[in-house]
């Protein structure tokens, strides 16, 4: 149980978020008015993405300078559960549009943005299954997964931050929204950040652990008793 | 004192003797209550039997339906975790086996 401490954290963060979420009250906004809420939703999807991201290219470089089969595991399924979770924000961001400005796509820079961001993503995804030979499928993934990652702040936070957007803090400073929302808000939405990056961290090394297992149980002959150190 | 103390089945029998005392604090509510129904006339106060979940709005009912399906995620996640951990336990297991016979 000590070693599932940050789970059962996750656990009781997202739970206070998803009660004091609902019950506080908080500034009625024109517009907004409780849409607000979405704030402890919506927004931390885009915040646990961008976790994956990072952290699955940091494997990646790992896979490039080691050769770690596990590494290259850890990069696919945090890459995994990232494009998951931008699926999530971008159909919840579009349900929020919808009713907040309208409609569901308004080509605003920053939609545009993280759409572009995940599709590099899942070109990601397509390359990565598209070769067969494993060691090849290591190598030219990982090198992708590396060019994606420099992409992922620009599309997300530096363009979007010179032009004129729908979403708040895009003219020039990205995190304004953060600093000037109500205290109350923020009681919440910094939990709900944690929270549900904590989530995303926990699924993925399920699926890490399921793909390790199905990789020992394919390749039973094959010395995987050091599976984490380099391979001969 | 010190006869309390070391003395056990005393203490227990405190501690259910204390127990009695509950009813007695009931009482003294009932007795504020009924002095309210005096001022107020019964239709005027709150029913009783309706709990925080009634409140108006009801936004209660629905952080009760999130919580409810977030619980059952976080149970399938543990459920999942458990079984991992056992099939890995086999399998990683068994390739040392395997590893120990080859070398």
């Amino acid at each position: 149980m000590i070693k599932h401490w940050w789970k059962i954290l996750c656990v009781l963060i997202l739970g206070y978020v998803i009660t004091a979420g609902f019950i506080f009250s908080f500034p009625d906004l024109p517009i907004l008015n409780e849409t607000i809420r979405n704030v402890f939703f919506h927004i931390p999807m885009w915040y646990a993405m961008i976790v994956c991201f990072v952290v699955s290219g940091v494997f990646s470089v790992l896979v490039l300078a080691k050769d770690k089969y596990k590494a290259d595991i850890q990069a696919s399924s945090f890459a995994f559960v990232g494009i998951f979770f931008g699926c999530m924000g971008m159909l919840t961001g579009m349900e929020w549009a919808t009713v907040t400005w309208g409609e569901p796509w308004s080509n605003d820079p920053k939609q545009v943005g993280s759409a572009l961001c995940l599709l590099s993503y899942l070109a990601y995804w397509v390359l990565r299954n598209s070769i067969k030979d494993e060691d090849k499928q290591r190598r030219v993934s990982a090198v992708y997964n590396v060019f994606a990652l420099a992409m992922l702040f620009p599309l997300l936070f530096i363009i979007p931050a010179h032009s004129k957007s729908l979403h708040p803090g895009t003219d020039g400073n990205n995190f304004q929204a953060l600093y000037e929302q109500a205290s109350h808000l923020r009681k919440v939405s910094l939990p709900a950040m944690f929270g549900w990056i904590l989530l995303a961290t926990w699924i993925t090394t399920l699926v890490v652990r399921t793909r390790v297992l199905q990789y020992l149980s394919i390749n039973k002959e094959s010395y995987l008793f050091d599976f984490d150190k380099k391979q001969p | 004192l010190t006869l309390i103390k070391n003395n056990h089945k005393l203490k227990h029998i405190l501690y259910i003797l204390s127990l009695l005392l509950i009813p007695i604090i009931n009482f003294a509510q009932q007795d504020t209550s009924l002095q309210k129904v005096a001022a107020k006339g019964i239709n005027e106060l709150p029913t009783t039997g309706k709990g925080i979940l009634y409140q108006q709005g009801k936004i209660y009912l629905v952080v009760l339906v999130l919580l409810t399906i977030f619980g059952a995620i976080i149970f399938y996640l543990f459920r999942l975790e458990k079984k991992i951990a056992k099939i890995e336990k086999e399998i990683i297991n068994e390739a040392n086996n395997n590893y120990k016979q080859q070398h």
